[in-house]
């Protein structure tokens, strides 16, 4: 049996997941959502308070490249998303017509614990701060085990539901590692929550698992009667409405009660009660004196009396009760037909509870339905039948559904980039304009004009998405997001650094980040100093080939001193992880130097040739030392060593390339 | 099974910062009011930072020992907890409603729980450097000084009870039932009512505070009524008329506040072409913005500030206004200066510039009916001064006049 509800932030749900980072380390993000704004998307992927405005700094996007975390979500609710960074797994799920992927759970696996929350959430603003949602999070960890098996059970439902990508493999297999490893005889339990999905092709339908799961507590007897909270219902039009189909399934029961909006009122009927006695309970549109009171004292005093607070309901909760006890759902899933039978992709959680009377009308007062009953002034069919819902399907005229994928692929070694659609129809790629950022693109049998790297670089953050306008109906524009071709997500480190020195101030720590424009201070702690400062005034550094080089040198100095730590904590680990501690720590970040020093210049860089050997060489020079310092073989001098020239412009720089090689 | 609480996102001193103004502003506020942040919102928090620190004291735990903060924290869990079982709201409040029980005690709390976590998010993190400023903590934050150990025992005592007294025996392990908590809760609560000894303590941290700022003093002998703050918030006229009586109500800080009033003016300026021209990129698509009507008047209004505040030696931000000082009086060039330092400001910190000579790269930054509605007002505002009013209200900044009144009205009780 559940706590009686209480109200809890999400916000600060998230963050106190994200507040012990820096002892527990975030390993994997899994979302899967009907849909997402980009800022509290990017707030969640970098561990950032999910309402602050947040920018991320290169050492941000960089952390979120290595995090590589998943997130799935309807494709037809694909926004502009300038926010959203490269170098993570967007997964939009292309629904057949009139339905929608509409599940919402959010797992966060850290090196100690898996935290897993299913609710009627999407990761966006109203979702995480206005409307009135539902929600429960789950944490395990080795001392934590209740629980493994409902995250089991959507890790399952994960990995057969949706693309086996090697990021979302990542994220399987890694928390599956940890289940196994947190899973002992001693502490097996029997679940006490269980996962309840709909409209996933290798399960029952949503309705079928629940009258499973009803019989499974109370056998073949009938619920006695029936709770709902839902914001939107059937249009009771049609043949069907979800209330006949319940009774079908699970036996006639005797009462139901819904508490919905007051602005949902038009929406319903008697027939959406299928000729059984009813209750029907609203929620005013206003706040409150002594809500709002509560919402001050929540945000730390936070004065609301200058604010229009609105909520919208959003919470869905079933309860199917007999006697004293009760079966309770809560999750994405509306009282709609769509939902619970549909092709509507949906998901969430039940369990079986006591005092049932009780635990309806606590969620009736939480949610601030007014008491009164209106029932007795429902018409017999709907006065808008007409209303949509707003999370259904709606016709989008001219939308390019004749795309499957769009990916991005590096084209050729000169470090340029192409799209590639496919699809089956794709000279219909002729009727739309399609944009990538300001550019407009042009595509040849499914491919994209050629684009150059400085143009990615632009937009590691945002540009996510390419835009397509149908000519013959300029006034709809449709995103759709592209993925990076696997290679070139596995190539990612080195895409997210413009330059050499992007990459030794990342190494150096310098982009740090810390609590973002804070005034927080605690005697006795140093306080991080501003990336402004860190940087200096680069403004200028390129205009001036010897400050440009003594800038260089003055952080390539500082490279080699902590390489050199490195070097040394490498061959002070213990035995059996010296190998892989200077591959991980020493090696491998020296490679991805390399490349991006062996990168072809932009057309503003061309000058700059002899430099680029001069710095090559002198990763060459640094790799040589330190493997002779560590009694390492030539294998990491070799590889950068290939790289030089392989032939010299003048006998200088011939004499140099000769020292460097045999140094 | 939970609900989700309304989370107010329009919070005070939360912003973005483009075009570098956060920094320069904050000196600014510092010329005034060196005594607080934008964090400082109650001076109830100094009173229980110094007991806390007198506790701290008393069991030994140093500053800039590892766990310092920690001890720290689990005295404030205390007073928070006291708090939330009065129904009141304070920092970290629904960390401590998750921990209120029948009775509660510092080793009923586990030492992961999240309350443990961000440290710096409380009252040492909020009023430690406040705190330093009002001269309770000593120059380095690391001890308390004889102001401060007067304020905690003016905190401490009220209406017979003994609040370091009783946090002694929290930390000694003595459990606590919610009915003794919210027994303390009434007396301690944040907005309890100070005692004599507390106001007058904080009358002399005051007197003190002027002394050594002495041209500071008028802001507190007459600070701001609430109900002018209130008015000059309605309109650009009511702002911009407000602020002139500023420089008269308070002649011995004239200079200063001249100072202040042209940053904030030009700033205001500078934002609004930066945001239009952000704004023409984005609803470029579409139907477009109406223009910006006489944009060259503006250009000449903004580099005549900008010589203006050069000349007065207003802070800037990376040489913008003395940029902007040294261009020409035309529209587009203005517009040059701005992006060209944005693209450096946005660089020196890390982080993408909003747009680049190819276009748009991050959108939404700018609201389409905010705009839409200022350039409106702008088509109607009668002469060149009246533009200038309207872009210096549109980005109006807390100078701390609120905070003033508040700390001094805790001081001479509300009625002075």
């Amino acid at each position: 049996m559940s706590a009686t509800p209480g109200y809890h932030s999400l916000r600060d749900t998230f963050a106190a997941v994200f507040d012990n980072a820096s002892q527990d380390p975030v390993e994997h993000i899994l979302a899967l959502t009907y849909e997402f704004d980009d800022q509290q998307l990017l707030n969640l992927l970098a561990g950032k308070p999910l309402d602050e405005k947040f920018e991320p700094r290169s050492m941000d996007l960089k952390k979120i490249s290595a995090l590589a975390p998943v997130v799935v979500y309807d494709a037809r609710k694909t926004k502009s998303a300038n926010m959203v960074p490269h170098f993570m797994e967007l997964l939009p799920v292309k629904m057949p017509a009139y339905s929608c992927h509409h599940s919402k759970a959010y797992l966060v696996a850290t090196r100690d614990h898996v935290h897993l929350m299913f609710g009627s959430m999407n990761l966006t603003r109203s979702g995480l701060f206005s409307n009135r949602e539902v929600f429960r999070d789950f944490c395990c960890s080795a001392t934590q085990t209740t629980e493994l098996q409902l995250v089991a059970d959507f890790l399952d439902l994960v990995s057969a539901g949706y693309e086996e990508t090697a990021s979302m493999m990542a994220v399987i297999e890694g928390v599956r590692a940890k289940l196994s490893r947190w899973a002992s005889a001693e502490t097996s339990e029997s679940a006490q929550v269980l996962m309840l999905s709909s409209g996933y092709a290798h399960k029952p339908s949503g309705l079928d698992q629940l009258a499973g799961l009803w019989r499974q507590g109370f056998g073949d007897v009938a619920p006695e009667s029936v709770f709902v909270v839902s914001p939107f219902f059937d249009r009771g039009t049609g043949d069907q409405v979800l209330v006949s189909l319940l009774r079908r399934a699970l036996g006639d029961f005797r009462q139901l009660r819904i508490v919905t909006d007051a602005s949902c009122l038009p929406a319903l009927s008697l027939r959406h009660f299928d000729g059984i006695p009813g209750r029907l309970q609203c929620i005013d549109p206003e706040i409150g004196a002594q809500e709002r009171r509560r919402i001050e004292q929540a945000n730390e005093g936070i004065s609301a009396a200058d604010l229009l607070l609105t909520r919208k309901l959003h919470a869905k909760i079933l309860v199917l009760q007999r006697g004293d006890r009760c079966l309770v759902y809560t999750g994405s899933a509306n009282f709609t037909c769509k939902a619970w039978d549909g092709p509507n992709r949906e998901l969430g959680i039940a369990w079986f509870e006591d005092q049932a009377n009780r635990l309806c009308d606590q969620i009736a007062v939480g949610l601030q339905a007014r008491p009164e009953d209106r029932f007795a002034e429902l018409p017999a069919t709907p006065v808008d039948g007409s209303a949509e819902d707003d999370e259904d399907y709606t016709e989008l005229a001219g939308y390019p559904d004749f795309v499957d994928t769009i990916a991005l692929r590096a084209s050729g070694a000169d470090g340029e980039f192409v799209f590639e659609v496919s699809g089956l129809t794709l000279e219909r790629l002729d009727d739309y304009h399609i944009d990538w950022g300001g550019e407009r693109l042009r595509f040849a049998n499914g491919v994209s004009s050629v684009l150059k790297g400085s143009t990615l670089f632009a937009r590691l953050l945002g540009g996510r998405n390419l835009l397509f306008t149908p000519q013959a109906l300029p006034a709809h524009r449709y995103f759709l997001p592209f993925r990076h071709a696997p290679e070139l997500f596995a190539q990612r480190e080195i895409h997210l650094h413009p330059s050499a020195e992007d990459w030794m101030l990342l190494h150096l720590g310098v982009d740090g980040g810390g609590a973002s424009g804070s005034e927080e201070f605690v005697p006795g702690q140093k306080q991080p100093d501003s990336p402004e400062a860190l940087r200096g005034t680069e403004v200028d550094r390129d205009q001036n080939v010897v400050v440009r080089m003594q800038r260089y040198l003055s952080l390539f100095s500082q490279i080699e001193t902590q390489f050199h730590q490195r070097g040394q904590d490498a061959a002070t680990a213990d035995q059996s992880e010296q190998g892989s501690r200077w591959q991980t720590m020493v090696a491998s970040p020296l490679l991805t130097l390399s490349a991006v020093l062996s990168r072809k210049p932009s057309r503003t860089e061309a000058s700059h040739a002899d430099e680029r050997l001069f710095q090559m060489g002198e990763l060459v020079l640094l790799a040589k030392t330190l493997e002779k310092t560590f009694q390492k073989d030539s294998s990491l001098s070799d590889a950068i060593a290939a790289r030089l020239p392989t032939s010299a412009d003048s006998p200088l720089q011939a004499d140099y390339l000769h020292f460097c090689r045999h140094f | 099974m939970k609900f989700s609480e309304y989370v107010i996102v329009e919070k005070p001193g939360v912003f973005i910062d483009p075009l570098g103004f956060l920094k320069p502003s904050r000196a600014l506020q510092d010329t005034l009011f060196r005594q607080f942040t934008v964090l400082s919102n109650h001076p109830a928090y100094h009173g229980v930072l110094c007991a806390i620190w007198q506790s701290c004291d008393d069991a030994g735990v140093r500053p800039g020992a590892n766990n310092h903060a920690l001890f720290f924290r689990q005295l404030e869990l205390f007073w928070g907890l006291m708090n939330a079982a009065q129904g009141g709201s304070v920092i970290n409040v629904n960390k401590y409603k998750q921990l209120l029980a029948h009775r509660m005690g510092i080793k009923r709390i586990a030492a992961d729980h999240s309350i443990f976590q961000r440290l710096a998010y409380g009252t040492l993190g909020h009023y430690s450097r406040p705190s330093m400023e009002w001269g309770l903590l000593s120059d380095s934050g690391r001890a308390l000084v004889d102001d401060g150990h007067r304020l905690a025992h003016a905190f401490s005592n009220r209406s017979g009870m003994d609040f370091i007294a009783e946090m002694n025996r929290w930390r000694r392990g003595e459990e606590f039932s919610l009915e003794r908590l919210a027994k303390l809760g009434e007396v301690f609560h944040l907005t309890a009512s100070a005692s004599q000894v507390e106001r007058a303590a904080w009358r002399d941290i005051l007197a003190k505070r002027m002394k050594r700022e002495p041209q500071t003093r008028a802001l507190w002998d007459a600070p701001l009524p609430l109900d002018e703050m209130a008015e000059a918030d309605k309109s650009a006229a009511a702002y911009c008329s407000y602020q002139a009586g500023l420089t008269q109500r308070y002649g011995a800080m004239a200079d200063r506040l001249h100072v202040v009033q042209t940053f904030e003016r030009l700033s205001g300026a500078v934002q609004f072409v930066f945001d239009l021209n952000l704004a023409s990129l984005q609803f470029r698509d579409g139907a477009e913005l109406q223009p910006l009507s006489d944009p060259e008047d503006l250009a000449h209004a903004i580099v005549e500030l900008a010589t203006k505040a050069v000349s007065m030696g207003v802070v800037d931000a990376g040489r913008l206004f003395f940029s902007l000082a040294a261009t020409r009086r035309r529209y587009a060039d203005v517009c040059d200066v701005i992006a060209q330092h944005h693209w450096s400001h946005q660089r020196s910190k890390g982080v993408s510039p909003y747009f680049d000579a190819t276009g748009l790269l991050i959108r939404d930054k700018v609201q389409r009916a905010e705009m839409g509605a200022t350039l409106e007002a702008l088509e109607h505002a009668p002469t060149s001064q009246a533009r200038m009013d309207l872009l210096h209200y549109r980005s109006r900044r807390d100078w701390h006049f609120h905070r003033c009144r508040t700390y001094h009205d805790w001081a001479h009780g509300a009625a002075a």
